[in-house]
């Protein structure tokens, strides 16, 4: 469980990003944190991993948190073994190297990602959402009881945004793992949070339940956008989707062949 | 799971599976070889089998056939000088690697730090107020340490970016130190001191005895426990920060022991042997580029290497004229084209 | 019509012959000077006032002239040299020479403080003419400007006459000379039919603190060494700025001197353990070069003495004068002085070199 108690931060003087924010994430409940650019999110999340000294405010958790940040850089040349061992340091003295137990572990985390067979690959030589799926190794490596991801899907293509969300799903349920993950897709959000909270540049937060937060008023509240729900039935699987409504207007499309199959 | 996983973006390439028994045993057996040869080389001829004699005579009984002189050159002259130029290219390679970890940067040496200029300041000054003797080793350290601290002083560790202004804030220290000691040399009576630290700045192991041989053998010794012993660390702390942060490391406190202790590694380098270049920058990359980046292997790797290299560039600076080449010359004359690779290297490849 | 006619032929006459006889009397006075430059100067009379860049140059001149009076710039050094030894004892006057006739800095420095060496309206200037920055913004001065060239003995005598022309003293001059050449040829004479193996090997360095800094073929050093009755350790070979000390052990010289230009004394080596390998720590027969008005090392008026010294000490059974004797009367023909016990004592330095074998000769009165 994650209590956060009247946070408040700015980085330029006095420039509020959010002030007086009280939430309680649920402990073993997977959710979401949705947002505008530059509402905080990032901002918040550093402050429950404790990377950040929030300007006002106290955040309380149980255990420390394991961070997954978003795969952007490809600049470590690490195997992908020993990045995922990487998440074992905090088991380590200062003049200690892992140990057997510690790699067993690490070989276990990445298996459970299903990454085992590049597990001698170099880091940068990975594919995007390989290298996504070995930073969430490195975080259950950690044995951490709260699981933090930033945009965990944002970068990747719908495939393993797929992959990714499945796992999320499956780790939580069998670790009872709090996740809380920030995201721009409603539509992932819908897919597996529990819970939802909604930040707005006003600092008028909305946290509750997925289905009853994620609601087209307020999502069009909050994005300046109208949108549309919509459900899909489908072999079993119900999915949501988020319709943003750009005002596009398009009738016409330009006349083009179709060349290939 | 999906299929996608097993589907690589870029051509992922099977990584180089070097044996690292054979790599160690590889590097020990030519840090043999090239002491011997060292040992073996000189102006002065001494035949390969009377050098093997003398050594020979510490550990087992034997007649005496060489000559007192024979005895000096290998005794005297050449042991402490060989091991000294070992023991500095293995500080400063091992101070080189790690810097260039914790900064993240792979062109980052023991100069950047300002370390190196603050160990020279420090020296010089000495040698300007009393005269070369036993306090220079000392006033080398005091000078890093200054410059350390200084450095320390001047980067803010709250700023948006701690490694960056860490690097500007060695610069601006190694500018200043070098801007003095161009001012003590200005001063310096050039009947009598300045010969002295113009032979000093170039550095060279001709003077080395086996005291200054204790003292950097000592130094080097401490050094190399802590930064080898904290090699994991070293791997947390290249992360940057904010994710080390995450893994549950104090950054800063570990970057303070880490330069406290390259900061001892240099000071006696420099006490000894006056300022050699390039070591440092380019032994480390040469690591990387075999064993890859896990600081496990590259720290060790690189003190072995940077053994090897010093020793063989020293012996090549005494023996190859009757004339003392200053051993900075040649660890430059090689550094350079190498570190210009190097530098088209990792602007080619680029960020990601 | 006739006498005035006559009148005019004699004044003429006279005109012309008087013009001529002034001419020639100020011919009579004027100084004609070829300096080291291959440059001929001409000076109406002699010149009063002079400025001298080169450290070594103003002794070698007051010691020709006979008082530091003419003297009114020199370089820095050369008052510090002056200080330091005998010399500014014997001529205490030195003080009021200005000293900043260079832009400061190291003792290589020669680039000329134009603005005070004018402001001083010297007659002349002395400068090294071995390079040429540093001379010819002299010469757009219109000063006359004299260039000096050093090194070997051969430059050195060139000088001493010079400076015995601008001095007016070109007997003293000449007189120094001779008695340098002197001492040269009887020198050169005693040994000539030694062999290489009567010869022993000598090693001379410039510098032996930290840089170890020999002199080779072609320079005074060497000269000295061979006219002493040795030969140069190092054979053939030129200076070297930096030598190893291995290299020294495989010259392996039988006796080392160590010059004015840094401290280093013979304890020095003989306390080094490196060192001990060689032939002269070994026989304890390193000696300090003496300092007199100058330094004995490189190439100036006590020269001879540096010579008489060497060989002393090569050769003690050939040379039987005495060297204080020598020094007296070198010292009473160069500075009209007589040096005091102590003050010999001093300049060959007695103490330091006491450590070496050979130098009770130069202890004993």
């Amino acid at each position: 469980m994650i209590r956060v108690h009247d946070a408040g931060h700015w980085f330029r003087q006095e420039n509020w990003l959010f002030r007086k924010l009280s939430v309680t994430f649920p402990a073993a409940h997977i959710t979401a944190i949705l947002g505008p650019n530059g509402c905080g999110k990032t901002t918040l999340l550093r402050a429950i991993c404790g990377t950040l000294a929030l300007k006002e405010g106290s955040i309380e958790i149980e255990g420390y948190a394991g961070f997954v940040p978003q795969a952007l850089y490809a600049d470590q040349a690490y195997t992908a073994i020993d990045m995922v061992l990487l998440g074992r340091s905090r088991y380590l003295g200062r003049f200690n190297v892992p140990g057997r137990k510690d790699k067993e572990r690490a070989y276990q985390c990445l298996d459970e990602v299903g990454l085992l067979t590049v597990a001698d690959q170099h880091y940068d030589r990975l594919s995007g959402g390989q290298r996504q799926l070995v930073l969430l190794a490195r975080a259950l490596a950690s044995d951490c009881g709260v699981l933090v991801l930033d945009e965990p899907a944002s970068a990747l293509d719908i495939a393993n945004q797929g992959v990714v969300l499945r796992l999320l799903l499956r780790l939580a349920r069998s670790r009872e793992l709090t996740v809380l993950f920030t995201t721009h897709h409603p539509d992932h959000a819908l897919g597996i949070a529990d819970t939802t909270l909604l930040m707005q540049r006003d600092s008028t937060h909305i946290i509750g339940a997925t289905e009853l937060v994620l609601t087209e008023s307020n999502l069009a509240r909050m994005y300046g956008v109208p949108v549309r729900r919509v459900d899909v039935h489908s072999e079993g699987e119900t999915a949501a989707a988020i319709v943003p409504l750009h005002g596009l207007h398009r009738t016409k499309f330009r006349a083009v062949g179709q060349s290939g199959v | 799971m999906g299929d996608a996983i097993s589907r690589p973006g870029r051509a992922a390439l099977p990584s180089r599976k070097v044996s690292l028994v054979a790599l160690y045993s590889a590097l020990v057996a030519t840090l043999a070889f090239v002491l011997l040869w060292s040992i073996t080389s000189g102006r002065y001829h001494v035949p390969f089998r009377t050098v093997l004699t003398i050594i020979s005579a510490y550990f087992v009984e034997v007649k005496t056939t060489w000559t007192p002189a024979e005895a000096i050159v290998v005794e005297a002259v050449r042991l402490p000088r060989v091991f000294a130029a070992a023991i500095a290219g293995a500080g400063l390679s091992l101070c080189g690697a790690v810097l260039q970890a914790i900064f993240r940067n792979p062109l980052v040496g023991p100069q950047t730090i300002g370390v190196a200029s603050g160990a020279a300041l420090g020296g010089v000054t000495v040698i300007f107020l009393v005269g070369f003797g036993p306090l220079v080793p000392m006033g080398a350290f005091a000078g890093a340490a200054l410059a350390l601290i200084t450095v320390l002083a001047i980067h803010r560790n709250d700023s948006l970016s701690p490694i960056l202004t860490l690097v500007l804030a060695g610069v601006v220290v190694s500018a200043f130190c070098s801007a003095l000691v161009g001012l003590v040399t200005y001063l310096a009576d050039p009947e009598t001191t300045l010969q002295v630290i113009v032979f000093w700045l170039l550095g060279s192991f001709a003077s080395a005895t086996w005291p200054q041989l204790d003292l950097i053998g000592f130094c080097t010794a401490i050094a190399a426990i802590v930064l080898i012993g904290m090699r994991w660390r070293i791997n947390v702390l290249s992360l940057g920060d904010e994710e080390a942060r995450t893994l549950g490391i104090d950054p800063v406190r570990d970057r303070l022991i880490l330069l406290a202790a390259a900061c001892l590694a240099i000071s006696s380098q420099v006490a000894v042997s006056g300022t050699i270049g390039w070591v440092g920058l380019i032994i480390p990359n040469l690591a990387r580029m075999i064993v890859g980046a896990d600081n496990r292997q590259v720290l060790p790797v690189s003190a072995l290497l940077g053994a090897i290299f010093l020793m063989a560039a020293d012996t090549l600076a005494r023996s190859l004229t009757p004339a003392e080449i200053p051993v900075g010359i040649i660890t430059a004359i090689v550094g350079t084209p190498v570190f210009a690779l190097l530098l088209r290297r990792n602007t080619r490849v680029g960020g990601s | 019509m006739q006498p005035l006619l006559r009148w005019a032929k004699l004044s003429i006459a006279l005109a012309i012959g008087f013009t001529f006889t002034l001419g020639a009397l100020v011919a009579a006075y004027a100084v004609e000077v070829t300096d080291q430059r291959h440059r001929t100067i001409t000076f109406d009379k002699l010149p009063q006032r002079l400025v001298f860049i080169p450290i070594p140059a103003p002794s070698t001149f007051i010691v020709i002239d006979g008082n530091e009076k003419k003297i009114v710039g020199m370089n820095g050094y050369s008052a510090q040299a002056m200080r330091e030894g005998i010399f500014g004892k014997l001529f205490p006057g030195f003080t009021r020479i200005q000293t900043n006739m260079t832009t400061g800095g190291a003792a290589e420095n020669f680039a000329p403080n134009v603005e005070a060496i004018l402001s001083l309206q010297p007659d002349a200037i002395f400068q090294w003419a071995t390079g040429n920055d540093v001379i010819s913004v002299l010469d757009r001065t219109g000063i006359p400007v004299i260039g000096m060239r050093v090194g070997s003995f051969d430059n050195y005598a060139d000088y001493v006459k010079l400076m015995g022309e601008v001095s007016g003293k070109n007997d003293r001059a000449a007189e120094l000379l001779r008695r340098q050449e002197d001492t040269r040829q009887s020198l050169t004479e005693k040994f000539a039919d030694f062999k290489s193996s009567e010869r022993p090997r000598v090693l001379y360095f410039n510098r032996a603190m930290n840089t170890l800094r020999v002199s080779g073929t072609g320079t005074a050093q060497d000269l000295t060494i061979r006219l002493a009755g040795g030969q140069n350790a190092m054979g053939e070979t030129a200076s070297i700025s930096t030598v190893t000390i291995e290299q020294i052990l495989t010259w392996n010289p039988q006796v080392i001197l160590l010059g004015n230009f840094d401290q280093a004394m013979p304890s020095d080596l003989y306390n080094d353990p490196r060192w001990r390998g060689v032939d002269a720590v070994r026989d304890h027969r390193v000696y300090r070069v003496p300092l007199g008005g100058y330094r004995w090392d490189p190439p100036s008026h006590e020269s001879a003495l540096g010579w008489l010294w060497l060989a002393g000490l090569l050769h003690p059974e050939s040379m039987q004068q005495n060297l204080r004797k020598s020094i007296r009367d070198w010292f009473s023909f160069l500075y009209n002085y007589e040096p005091a016990d102590e003050e010999i004592y001093t300049m060959l330095f007695v103490k330091e070199n006491a450590v070496s074998v050979g130098y009770e000769r130069y202890r004993a009165r």
